[in-house]
């Protein structure tokens, strides 16, 4: 004999009102109210980096080290979005671009950037190009051809410094190198910065822009100097 | 006046006798498992604290739910190194539980958690023995499993499985009792855990139609009632309550009903074809030409590859509720990434009890198995409690 059932009216008065909360919730899900940073990390995937909450200190004309134990590791206030913490050999890059985001008063003059660089490429693979924006526009591009550490320096015109929200916005655009992986992530080259510092350009050596980096000579021997938080020093290898 | 007194004697050692096995065998398999990895750990580290035992063995999530209790969710995402994770991607009700008994026993957390895992696990043992239709071996391998196989970390300190396979075996056997309101509501909990108690829907709906056919009726039949069926739909939609209210408390705290799921990103996982995922995972380290070990990539492969086995077992003995749960409980992490499946098959009830009646079939793989879970918990433990990427 086919079993029967018999409709009750209580279940019905309580799936209605779990109806109307999951309307409610319905609603919830298809507003989110997130910032625009927020969304466009986790819920478009449009951006390849989550920016941190930092404070952009930084003393224009001081060089900054991202080696961690050198002496410019307590100034990690301008480290934004895609690079990873500093490890023993500088700042990693993931994703698309890696961004510098730093604040100070810009000055009359253009800027002069230099920073200190390497690759997780070889000289078996292909030359990749690495693109420097700042404040959205692109100043130049470092080539890099080998593992071995390129340095980079680039004119940034006033205008261009003048163009940001109160300092620049540095951005380095690294290609992708593969195709993604199981978590949809794209495989890019990845940048390790070792050093950056950005100086007004009347007070540093009239410089050569290098569009196409060349690898930098080897370091000359440690001068016997203990370069200490005190004085601010720069460790040897990022000038 | 000796007989006065022979009598509630002998009342009492015929009650005491009278608590069945299959309630005792948990709780002893529980302390005799404490024992075991306690002992291990004194062995292996020299040091007799118990909370420094209970410490050791609190990796990974563990950390994670035992911070959720004590300190709620997070504010905006900073954690790894890529500055995006945070605790939204764990659902709240093993935390809220491990934080209520922390406050009525007093106990740490870290102390409440690991009492609540390990009599959740012994509650859970208990209440699927009617899943086992009377088979003692193969509930036996089923609770020693649990407490004394390899994977017994997970069902002794912070993690949410104890308490997922308590809510899916009582969901299953309120299923049986055609209890479809009451399975709806343990469903609920079960969402509430974690993101695959969502699949108790289609197990509720399926369960319903066997049901409907063991009593007698046709399919046909099931679908001209369906309308009349207003225990089924209450049920089934009082399922998603309990995701929906981590959703509601989300969207207040950060905004996004749907964080939890977002927040996956930090941990690589993005929807994609589980299949290829398997193949990409199982594939791996044949590639590089490994073919002497066992990586973790192909661990995990293996361990999806059992569970959706067991799945198809159970499908052929005619249990569709179980197997698409099953099935589901794996496809669906799995179709995100293949990291941790070991642990994700582990927390999958229906898995661990076909496996159990499967393995009891043959007396000799019985007395195999026994020894060689134990074997693998003793020395297993400290490779989990060194924090190893592989059992995660």
């Amino acid at each position: 004999m086919a079993p029967s059932y018999t409709p009750r009216a209580w279940h019905l008065i309580a799936t209605a009102l779990v109806a109307v909360f999951g309307a409610v919730v319905f609603w919830m899900v298809l507003n989110p109210r997130v910032a625009d940073d927020y969304r466009a990390y986790y819920i478009d995937r449009s951006s390849s980096c989550f920016p941190r909450m930092i404070s952009f200190y930084y003393p224009l004309g001081r060089p900054v080290t991202f080696v961690k134990g050198r002496n410019g590791h307590m100034l990690d206030s301008i480290r934004w979005c895609g690079f990873m913490p500093m490890k023993n050999d500088g700042i990693k890059s993931f994703g698309d671009y890696g961004i510098l985001n730093m604040k100070f008063p810009v000055p009359d003059d253009d800027l002069l950037l230099t920073f200190s660089s390497w690759t997780n490429t070889g000289s078996d693979k292909p030359a990749r190009d690495v693109a420097i924006v700042v404040n959205g526009e692109t100043v130049g591009k470092v080539t890099f051809t080998t593992s071995k550490r390129v340095t980079g320096k680039f004119v940034i015109p006033q205008a261009v410094a003048k163009a940001g929200d109160g300092g620049l916005e540095i951005r380095f655009e690294v290609p992708r190198i593969g195709p993604p992986g199981t978590n949809s992530e794209p495989v890019t080259l990845q940048i390790r910065l070792e050093a950056v510092r950005v100086v007004a350009l009347s007070k540093a050596p009239p410089p050569a822009t290098t569009p196409i980096a060349v690898p930098k000579p080897p370091n000359p021997p440690p001068a016997p100097i203990h370069w200490g938080k005190q004085r601010g020093g720069v460790s040897p290898a990022s000038v | 006046m000796d007989e006065t007194f022979a009598e509630p004697r002998a009342t009492a050692r015929r009650w005491t006798f009278r608590i069945p096995a299959y309630i005792l065998l948990p709780f002893y398999l529980m302390l005799v498992g404490v024992a075991l990895r306690y002992a291990v750990y004194v062995r292996n580290t020299n040091h007799w604290g118990f909370t420094e035992y209970l410490r050791a063995l609190c990796v990974y999530d563990c950390n994670a739910y035992e911070r959720l209790a004590i300190y709620g969710y997070e504010g905006r995402p900073d954690g790894f190194d890529k500055g995006d994770a945070n605790n939204w991607a764990f659902f709240p009700l093993y935390s809220i539980l491990a934080w209520a008994v922390s406050r009525l026993t007093g106990l740490s957390v870290l102390a409440a958690g690991s009492v609540l895992t390990s009599l959740t696990t012994v509650w859970a043992a208990i209440v699927s023995w009617p899943l086992f239709d009377k088979n003692f071996r193969a509930y036996f391998l089923f609770c020693f499993f649990l407490f004394l196989g390899p994977f017994s970390y997970y069902f002794t300190t912070l993690y949410t499985e104890a308490l997922f396979v308590l809510l899916t075996v009582a969901g299953f056997v309120l299923l049986r009792q055609r209890d479809y309101v009451t399975a709806g509501i343990t469903g609920a909990l079960m969402s509430a855990t974690r993101s695959t108690g969502l699949l108790f829907m289609a197990a509720i709906l399926l369960a319903a139609f066997q049901n409907h056919l063991r009593d007698g009726g046709t399919v046909g039949g099931f679908f001209r009632t369906l309308w009349r069926r207003t225990d089924l739909l209450l049920a089934v939609v009082l399922v998603p309550v309990g995701v929906s209210c981590f959703a509601v408390y989300l969207w207040f705290h950060s905004g996004d009903a749907l964080a939890f799921q977002h927040i996956q990103r930090a941990w690589g996982r993005a929807f994609a074809n589980p299949f290829w995922n398997l193949w990409l995972t199982t594939s791996q380290q044949f590639k590089s030409g490994n073919y002497s070990t066992i990586s973790s990539d192909l661990a995990f492969g293996l361990a999806a590859i059992f569970g959706m086995v067991m799945s198809a077992i159970m499908a052929w003995k005619g249990k569709w509720d179980w197997a698409i749960f099953s099935l589901f409980g794996v496809l669906l992490p799995l179709s995100t990434n293949a990291y941790s499946m070991l642990r994700f098959v582990v927390g999958i009830a229906p898995v661990l009890i076909v496996a159990a009646v499967l393995f009891a079939r043959w007396k000799w793989v019985f007395w195999v198995a026994l020894p060689t879970m134990l074997i693998l918990d003793v020395f297993l433990l400290p490779t989990w409690m060194s924090r190893s990427y592989y059992l995660m």
